[in-house]
């Protein structure tokens, strides 16, 4: 009873079908030499939140969510770790101290904290949200600890797979860091002081550089908030600038860099730091003097009025001998009248 | 005589009715205005409350009444950086909302304040009123506008309250006719700006020619200087969200005060929402391959490379530069900025053999750091590398591809800086953590930055007696955000 397919049409589904086959395998191909290609041109991560602030007792167990995202459009995989860091210019760039001589046991948490997973995969236009347990011993000394969580994909060629390739490479390793700032509760040491205020002390044209530097020599980092003003020489304000809030690790100096006043300034003036940082308000001041002259313009002004003033007096001078030679000439027409007179 | 009589008083009656008639004219129905509209600039309620037990001076906590009549009897309606007087405390600034019945303020009171004294925050602004006239309003008529308020207390600035929109209202905050604008075109004047005490507020403009039918008028109350002080919610029936509804009258007049055409138009104040969002501090760093061909650093790349690495394949030819670059690109709304650091594990190793010490070379199986010129650049200082017969090794060089992040630049004269010069491959070592150098920050700001791209040059040359072999190290990028 079962229907027997037309013999012509036979030959003609198996080179469709094996057309279709080919053209699958294809574009398999295709899009899995596509998706290797794009992964390795373009690694785009963002992590969130950059920095954070986390406060803790001696003997508490808290966490802090850090979110790791990849923006691209293909798979990322990396190792996940926690270091501790430091600041060590004037700049607030973070150094990791990776190797067992940088440690730095003051301001050291690294191993207080637990991270959930060693390594990570992170889906295409996705996250991956990161739960950091951190451990405070109960004999933590009050004071801050920093650490950085940081993902870190790439990087992980073999040297196996480096000779088997059997040509020189230079693997680069991509790593994306949030930064933990962590208190641990009690009494911190807060002393901090200017280290350096300058300005030129000539200048001849304004605005005035000042370069200042604040150092901490706390066990907690400051953010110091106040203004920088410029005073004349009676007193009166004639410029200030809020001082930018930024993060002062413990014992490093943070740089701060202002411009008081406009281009025609003129005489000798006052710049005054006045800024407050900690929990109890203390203050920071300082005062630099600086002179403001435009020495050429006035160079130029005080000539003209010198080339003016002689001119006048080479004008009156003219003006001078020419009344006289008039008055001259009268008094001769006046004699030479009176003899006609006569 | 009889029809003289008739005739008589046909004539009286009729000039009684004409006389009644002309005394007593039938008032005209008047018309309505039309395309009326009233607008308030700020149309927040204000915030009344009262305080709670009290507060004494220097506290920043206060505590608000949670039942009686007050027109707000929780926190809801004050927001962060609102200004309110608290009793005899004016222009204190809300530092955050604790609760439902507790805010802070800024700074401490500078005078107690005593149970039940009065919390404002007043909402104040222009209140303007268009509509276009029906009939003309001949010379030396007027429009007048009438504004609801309170029986009392309706011009001393502080917003008000009452049981219902019937008996609440504006304050007219000593608004004067300095105050005022009339409509522009015409010869428009502000006759008054009387404050009511129950009645209504009422303002009148008069013209002193005649306004045309169908005429598109506008009238303002208020101004910067002095704004009507918008009532706080009624005390009784007022579910927050909802808009207290108050009539606003409008007017025109001919020169005898005769109605004209009239409208009411409807203002409805309410509740502003707090809108408010935690946005993360966030950190992108992205890095991308070059293909070979592409110029940077005024350099052509002579390899692809990837994201993750350069693939230098093999160095047959000897005193002669291969260059590759990688495209960096940083994104951070972090108000402190960012850093890019770069280092490598060490230098490049043959079959990775440790090349101890920062100048290991070809003698010890590695391809050393460049030093650039005889000016021996190293990881921290940068000098132009031109010369690759004299000077061997692997070194990196920076281009600005948007902003001026780059911690130097190619083109820059010795020593290498962010300066363009007359240089042309101004390079530096990587940091050789295999000697602990410190490594370098290549990429930086000291603020938000949105999409700053640099180029990260790599070049390597080496000499015709550089052992055969594959060789090899690892560079690293950082990127932090500034602490």
């Amino acid at each position: 009873m079962r229907k027997k397919l037309p013999k012509k049409s036979k030959p003609k589904i198996n080179v469709f079908l094996l057309i279709l086959l080919v053209a699958a395998l294809f574009f398999t191909i295709f899009f899995i030499f596509l998706s290797q290609t794009q992964a390795q041109n373009n690694v785009p991560l963002t992590v969130a939140p950059a920095r954070q602030e986390l406060l803790i007792k001696p003997g508490e167990k808290s966490a802090v969510i850090i979110k790791f995202l990849n923006q691209g459009t293909e798979a990322v995989s990396g190792n996940l770790k926690v270091t501790d860091f430091i600041v060590e210019d004037n700049e607030g760039s973070p150094t990791f101290l990776e190797g067992p001589t940088q440690l730095a046991p003051r301001f050291s948490a690294a191993s207080w904290v637990e991270l959930p997973y060693d390594k990570i995969t992170i889906a295409p236009k996705d996250k991956v949200l990161i739960q950091a347990k951190i451990n405070a011993p109960a004999d933590a000394q009050p004071g801050g600890r920093y650490i950085a969580i940081y993902f870190e994909p790439g990087g992980t060629v073999s040297e196996s797979t480096i000779s088997a390739n059997k040509e020189a490479v230079t693997p680069v390793a991509i790593r994306i860091a949030g930064l933990v700032s962590i208190r641990v509760q009690g009494p911190v040491e807060e002393s901090a002081y200017v280290v350096q205020m300058k300005a030129p002390r000539f200048l001849e044209y304004g605005p005035i550089p000042v370069k200042t530097q604040i150092m901490n020599r706390g066990n907690y980092h400051i953010k110091p908030k106040g203004t920088l003003s410029l005073l004349s020489i009676f007193g009166k304000q004639i410029d200030q600038q809020l001082l930018k809030e930024q993060n002062i690790f413990p014992d490093v100096a943070r740089a701060y860099d202002n411009n008081l006043g406009q281009k025609w300034m003129f005489g000798k003036y006052k710049i005054e730091l006045n800024a407050s940082y900690g929990e109890t308000g203390k203050v920071l001041t300082a005062v630099v003097f600086t002179w403001v002259f435009p020495w050429r313009i006035a160079l130029i002004i005080v000539l003209a009025i010198i080339i003016i003033i002689l001119l006048f007096a080479l004008l009156f001078h003219r003006i001078r001998k020419r009344e006289e030679m008039l008055e001259e000439k009268v008094e001769e027409l006046e004699e030479k009248l009176e003899e006609k007179e006569q | 005589m009889k029809r003289t009589f008739v005739f008589l008083l046909s004539l009286f009656i009729f000039f009684l009715f004409l006389g009644f008639f002309f005394s007593r004219p039938t008032k005209l129905e008047s018309a309505s205005l039309t395309s009326a509209s009233a607008t308030l600039s700020n149309p927040r309620l204000s915030f009344y409350g009262a305080v709670n037990s009290g507060v004494s001076a220097g506290a920043t906590a206060v505590n608000i009444k949670t039942s009686g009549n007050y027109g707000d009897k929780n926190t809801n309606h004050l927001f962060p950086k609102d200004t309110v007087a608290v009793g005899p405390n004016g222009n204190f600034t809300v530092a955050s909302i604790v609760d439902s019945d507790t805010f802070m303020v800024g700074t401490g009171l500078s005078a107690p304040a005593s149970d039940g004294d009065a919390i404002y925050a007043t909402q104040s602004g222009t209140l303007t009123v268009a509509f276009t006239t029906t009939n003309a309003i001949p010379a030396n008529g007027d429009v007048i506008i009438t504004i609801p308020d309170p029986a009392t207390n309706g011009n001393d600035g502080a917003p008000d309250t009452a049981d219902s929109t019937t008996n609440n209202g504006f304050d007219f905050n000593s608004i004067t006719t300095s105050n005022i604008t009339c409509p522009t075109g015409g010869s428009w004047s502000v006759t008054s700006a009387t404050a009511g005490s129950g009645s209504g507020h009422t303002v009148v403009c008069t013209t002193s020619s005649e306004i045309a039918a169908s005429t598109t008028l506008s009238i303002g109350i208020g101004d910067t200087a002095v704004g009507l002080v918008n009532p706080a919610p009624i005390y009784s029936g007022h579910t927050q969200g909802l808009a207290d509804t108050y009539t606003i009258s409008v007017q025109t007049r001919d020169s005898g005060d005769i109605a004209i055409d009239d409208i009411e138009v409807k203002v409805a104040p309410v509740e502003a929402v707090l809108v408010s969002a935690t946005v993360d501090e966030t950190l992108t760093f992205q890095v991308q391959g070059i293909t070979s061909g592409t110029a940077a650093c005024g350099q052509t790349a002579d390899v692809t490379s990837t994201a993750y690495s350069i693939p230098w394949g093999t160095l047959s030819t000897a005193d002669t530069f291969s260059n590759a670059s990688q495209k960096l690109t940083v994104s951070t709304n972090a108000d402190g900025g960012y850093t890019v650091k770069i280092e490598e594990n060490d230098q490049m190793g043959k079959n990775g053999v440790t090349c101890v010490g920062a100048s290991a070379g070809e003698a010890n199986n590695c391809i050393e750091d460049t030093t650039c010129s005889s000016s021996s650049c190293d990881q921290a200082t940068g000098y132009g590398w031109t010369d690759a017969t004299t000077y061997h090794g692997l070194g990196y060089s920076l281009a600005n591809v948007s902003g001026s992040d780059a911690s130097f630049v190619y083109d820059s004269d010795d020593p290498c800086s962010t300066s363009a010069g007359a240089g042309t491959f101004c390079a530096k070592q990587f940091a050789d953590q295999e000697v602990s150098e410190t490594k370098a920050t290549i990429m930086s700001n000291n603020g938000p930055v949105s999409s700053k791209q640099v180029y990260v040059c790599y070049r390597i040359a080496i000499s015709a007696t550089q052992p055969a072999g594959y060789y090899y190290n690892k560079v690293k990028y950082t990127a932090t955000a500034t602490f």
